[in-house]
């Protein structure tokens, strides 16, 4: 990132001027030598000449006096000349005419002293040897060069008016001379001399100072004439713009706003032109005013800033017109559109009023025909019409009064017109007020007819009222009776409950009261509100209604049934009990909350820890009979240990059978205390499941509690005795569950159950769910079973005899249950006394069995075999998935949906 | 009297000195321009045109962003600190942490920039001389860049004024030179 910084300080022209300068200066310089060389000439001779003048001076003594006359003609014509010379900006051949014609003066003025012919050469040679003679030189040779080019025009002037400068300094030092002449023509050379020093001394700086300034005023004449024609140009653009604003602000097609940008921009530039006008005017004279001071004796600088003095002047007065005409421009149009504003608003109001005349005749219209508004606004309009003609012709002739004065022709005139107009708003008054008379009569009219319609509707609305209060009637009977058709039901709940003749007897005699009361309340309510709607004026319907309510009061007071209490209604049971239970009204709700919370919680635990003790309970029965099993087929290793050492010591090769034998003996103890052990875990599992059972009466309970709620909500339908009933009635419902609960814990406490009972094939035969079930308890030792459908409870005895038949079934352990088949239907029986003892007869001691009964057992078994096969191939598994039951027989499955509880 | 020699001496002189002279006067030109650049910019925080140049950041950025970033030890604690705490700082709150300005914007942390900045390269061209500034190192150069990028502007631009300041040294020595007024620059 870099900054690149142009320092633009024109050096290419500085430097080429430079060199152009010093070219010139070599030329100048090969002239100044030769002129040099002729100065060496020339001083020379005045050497040899101030000799000469010496002895011409010393001869010509006398004639010294009118030598300083003649001098001071000289001085005179000298002087004269050196005006003519001041004056710069002359053409380059006027210029060299100039220099020539110097000397010729010069010429002139010895011819005018005669004499002194020598002393002119003296002066001629001073004067070749003064800068001036030098400067001739070299202004000859710039000019010379400077010419050659048009480009070179402006810097020519400029040296021009530095060398015209150059030149006034010169001739003031020139006049200086005059003295140095006086002196030579009085022979004090030394004198002369000095004043020639003098003379000269110090003019190269005054000449560069002069020359300066002059050219520095010159070179300002030229920016402004540079500047002049830059801005002729940007004058001509805008004079472009000017005329085209000036189109736009006099173009009446234009809007006013256009107009007047256009008349602003215009007069902003016609302001710009005159304010650049007076710049360049001001400055001119303020280089007019530098030059006159450079030339003070010129005329023709005088004339100049004269001039420019004038220009300045009217360019002021130029632009003080131009900004003033520039506002009248504006202050014109705005002018123009001010009037035409003012006429666009007349000619809006006469369109307004004009409007508002056809407004009054169309709302005229727009009235009703025959309504009171209509017939009053054509009332209103006919006089205003009327009027309006006779204000016309007041203010016509008002008008003429105005131009010039009324005769009495057309005064009487204008009276009786105004008189008109009072008549006419006299008559629009009366004419408006029958108007009005008429259309109020009309209204008395149909408000009247207007009560009477009003009369028969509210009559109509009474009769309405009293069908209604009917009807309302004829529903709360309906309600009662649908209340004693309830009662019923609940009369057969109670019984079917097992409540007591007299507790429903209680209850019929109160229900039956109630009933009564309430009958009577809603006759009591409809009579009262028939006597509302009756009017004041029928005296014998009104007393006829009175008498009904009193004898109706009079009977409900027989009854003396106290009424309920308001907000009763709604009160549920938890509510109910907890009053009972001293709550106090505020806290019920707590209560009620708390109760339901408290039931969910305690059974949501117990859930889990009978859940628990119950799946504990099933492992450690599950871990005994592992124990068990493995018991058993340790026995079963140490029995075919056993026979193996048997047959080696019927074989007669060495044998260890009696640790054979310890080995199977205490095999057999590890097993009875296997055996005993799982007994242990099998009644745990039992009281684990008695914890269930009881788990599920609280469950019961529970549900019981909701279903207290219903009974107790079904009953508060019921009016007045709603409420007590409902109470009674779950205390009856609640009650009978217990008494049953109870039957139940004692069912299950029954060896066969109370209805049902077991089969010989273990099947329970009993009433089904619908009727109550078969509740069951299972006898320590025996066998419980059930696959979903069918429960299955084997004897004990049969039980302790095939518990490991059974376990294996249990287990669905098919190799085990094989083995107890092998056990059961034949296998090699041990008798361990045979088979300690060596065969008497000294043959081989073998104890097997005959063919016979060797084919028959493994016939038997082959048997049993096969039907155990068909019998598992014809078991039905039962799955549990949750929402449905897949049921797996044969290799094909069933999926069986459960049945929704309600 | 000024001999005509003499004139055409002091010409010659001029021209020659003019040749000789005009990069170095170039140089100090730039120089004179990069200390009064360096000047509006560090001192003053305004831009070529005189306005201000955009506020440093109040975004806030995780504290480590900082870390070991500091000008002093104490800054570079206090920024550990706040690194710690899972605390934000802006660019600004930086600053102030270094006890800088933190308006208006000057580009100066360190000061290796400005160090850096100066006068690159100086041409003598037809007009006059071609002075190039910017960073005169590698660091340098890259802080402007991405500097200028981030103002959208370049922050070394010079101003008109200054460019005249310059520029006008120049002349005026142009002058003295021809003028035969010496050591006047």
């Amino acid at each position: 990132m870099a900054e690149k910084i142009e320092l633009d300080v024109d050096l290419a022209s500085v430097r080429d001027e430079l060199k152009q300068m010093q070219t010139e200066l070599q030329k100048t310089g090969a002239e100044g030598t030769a002129v040099f060389k002729d100065l060496v000439t020339d001083a020379q001779a005045i050497a040899k000449a101030q000799r000469e003048v010496t002895e011409e001076i010393e001869q010509t003594t006398a004639a010294t006096k009118r030598a300083d006359q003649a001098t001071g003609s000289f001085g005179s014509r000298v002087k004269a000349a050196i005006l003519d010379f001041n004056v710069a900006g002359k053409s380059l051949a006027e210029w060299g005419q100039q220099g020539r014609n110097l000397l010729s003066f010069l010429g002139a003025g010895e011819g005018a002293v005669g004499r002194f012919g020598g002393a002119f050469k003296v002066l001629g040679n001073i004067i070749k040897l003064s800068p001036l003679g030098l400067l001739a030189g070299v202004i000859a040779a710039l000019i010379g060069y400077f010419t050659r080019f048009q480009s070179g025009i402006d810097k020519v002037s400029q040296v021009m008016s530095g060398v015209s400068a150059v030149v006034n300094v010169l001739i003031e030092r020139f006049l200086k001379l005059g003295s140095a002449l006086v002196n030579v023509f009085k022979g004090d050379f030394v004198a002369a001399a000095n004043d020639v020093k003098g003379a000269v001394g110090g003019i190269g700086d005054e000449l560069v100072r002069a020359a300066t300034e002059a050219a520095a005023l010159e070179k300002r004449f030229q920016e402004l004439r540079d500047a002049s024609r830059t801005a002729s140009v940007e004058a001509s653009r805008l004079k472009i713009e000017l005329e085209k604003a000036k189109q736009i602000a006099d173009d009446t097609n234009q809007s006013y706003y256009r107009r007047i940008a256009a008349a602003q921009k215009a007069a902003e530039i016609e302001r710009k032109l005159a304010d650049t006008a007076l710049d360049f005017a001001a400055e001119r004279l303020a280089a007019e005013q530098e030059y006159f001071a450079q030339n003070k004796e010129s005329g023709d600088a005088r004339d100049r800033l004269a001039q420019a003095e004038i220009e300045f002047s009217n360019a002021q007065i130029e632009r003080n017109n131009v900004l003033f005409s520039g506002e009248q421009a504006i202050k014109s149009i705005r002018k123009e559109a001010a009037e035409e504003s003012k006429k666009r608003a007349a000619e809006a109001k006469k369109e307004r009023d004009d409007l508002l005349k056809d407004l009054e005749k169309l709302r005229v219209a727009v009235q009703p025909p025959g309504s009171e508004d209509r017939a009053v606004a054509e009332v209103e309009k006919k006089y205003a019409d009327l009027i309006a003609v006779a204000e016309k012709n007041v203010a016509k002739l008002n008008e003429i009064g105005s131009k010039g004065a009324l005769n009495q022709e057309q005064i009487a005139q204008r009276e009786e017109f105004k008189n008109i107009i009072v008549a006419l708003k006299q008559q629009e008054l009366e004419e408006i007020a029958n108007v009005l008379t008429e259309f109020t009569q009309k209204e008395l009219e149909l408000e009247d007819a207007r009560q009477r319609e009003v009369e028969a509707k509210r009559r109509k609305d009474i009769e309405g009222q009293r069908q209604a209060v009917e009807d309302i009637r004829d529903i709360e009977e309906s309600k009662i009776a649908l209340a004693e058709q309830e009662f019923q039901n609940y009369i057969k709940f109670l019984r079917s409950s097992g409540a007591s003749k007299e507790q429903i007897a209680e209850q019929e005699l109160e229900f039956d009261k109630a009933i009564k009361q309430r009958r009577l309340q809603n006759a009591l309510e409809t009579q009262e509100k028939l006597l509302a709607l009756t009017d004041a004026g029928d005296t014998a319907t009104i007393e006829k209604l009175k008498n009904s309510i009193l004898k109706i009061k009079a009977e409900l007071e027989g009854l003396a049934i106290p009424e309920p209490k308001q907000g009763d209604k709604g009160k549920d049971f938890l509510g109910e009990l907890g009053r009972s239970l001293g709550v106090s009204e505020e806290n019920i709700d707590t209560f009620k909350k708390g109760m339901l919370e408290a039931k969910d919680f305690t059974i949501s635990t117990l859930k889990e820890i009978t859940a628990a003790r119950t799946e504990a309970a099933r492992a450690a029965v599950q871990a005994a009979e592992d124990e068990l099993m493995a018991s058993k087929e340790k026995v079963d290793s140490a029995e075919d240990d056993l026979d193996r050492e048997l047959e080696l010591a019927k074989l007669g090769f060495a044998s260890d059978v009696t640790n054979a034998q310890e080995r199977l003996r205490v095999a057999e103890e590890e097993e009875k205390q296997a055996a005993a052990r799982r007994e242990k875990a099998i009644q745990d599992q039992k009281k684990a499941q008695r914890t269930q059972i009881l788990l599920d009466s609280v469950l019961q309970a529970s549900n019981m509690i909701t279903a207290a709620t219903n009974v107790y909500k079904g009953f508060s339908v019921i009016p007045f005795v709603g409420q007590i009933l409902g109470i009674a009635a779950v205390g009856l419902l609640i009650g009978s569950f217990i008494a049953a609960k109870a039957k139940a814990l004692q069912a299950t406490k029954a060896k066969h159950g109370i209805q049902g009972r077991v089969g010989k094939t273990g099947i329970v035969a009993g009433p089904s769910h619908e009727e109550g079930g078969v509740p069951l308890e299972v006898e320590g030792g025996e066998f419980f079973y059930q696959d979903g459908k069918r429960i299955s409870v084997v004897k004990k005895s049969a039980t302790n005899d095939h518990f490991g038949l059974l376990q294996a079934i249990n287990a669905d352990d098919r190799p085990m249950m094989a083995h107890y088949l092998r056990k059961l239907t034949g296998g090699i029986s041990r008798d361990q006394s045979i088979g300690a003892r060596p065969s008497s007869s000294g043959s081989s001691g073998s104890i097997r069995l005959s063919d016979k009964e060797t084919h028959k057992l493994l016939r038997e078994n082959n048997e049993l075999q096969r039907k155990l096969l068909a019998m598992e191939e014809d078991r039905e598994s039962v799955y549990d998935m949750g929402d449905y039951l897949v049921i797996k027989k044969r290799g094909r499955s069933e999926r069986l949906q459960k049945r929704k509880s309600k | 009297m000024t001999k005509l020699s003499d004139l055409q001496n002091r010409i010659d002189n001029v021209i020659r000195r003019l040749d000789a002279e005009l990069e170095v006067q170039a140089a100090k030109a730039g120089q004179d321009i990069v200390a009064l650049i360096t000047n509006r910019v560090v001192q003053r925080g305004e831009t070529a045109e005189g306005d201000k140049f955009t506020p440093y950041s109040t975004t806030e950025v995780p504290a480590f962003f900082f870390l070991g970033r500091g000008r002093t030890t104490g800054s570079d604690n206090a920024i550990k600190q706040k690194a710690q705490k899972k605390e934000k700082v802006s660019y600004k709150d930086f600053r102030a942490l270094n006890n800088l300005n933190t308006t208006p914007k000057n580009f100066e942390f360190t000061g290796e920039m400005w160090r850096g900045f100066g006068v690159i390269e100086v041409q003598k061209t037809a007009s006059g001389a071609l002075v190039v500034i910017g960073g005169r190192n590698t660091d340098s150069e890259n802080r402007i860049k991405w500097n200028s990028e981030q103002e959208k502007q370049s922050i070394i631009k010079p101003s008109k004024k200054e460019l005249e300041i310059v520029t006008a040294n120049l002349s005026r020595w142009l002058n003295n030179l021809i003028n035969g007024r010496e050591n006047r620059t």
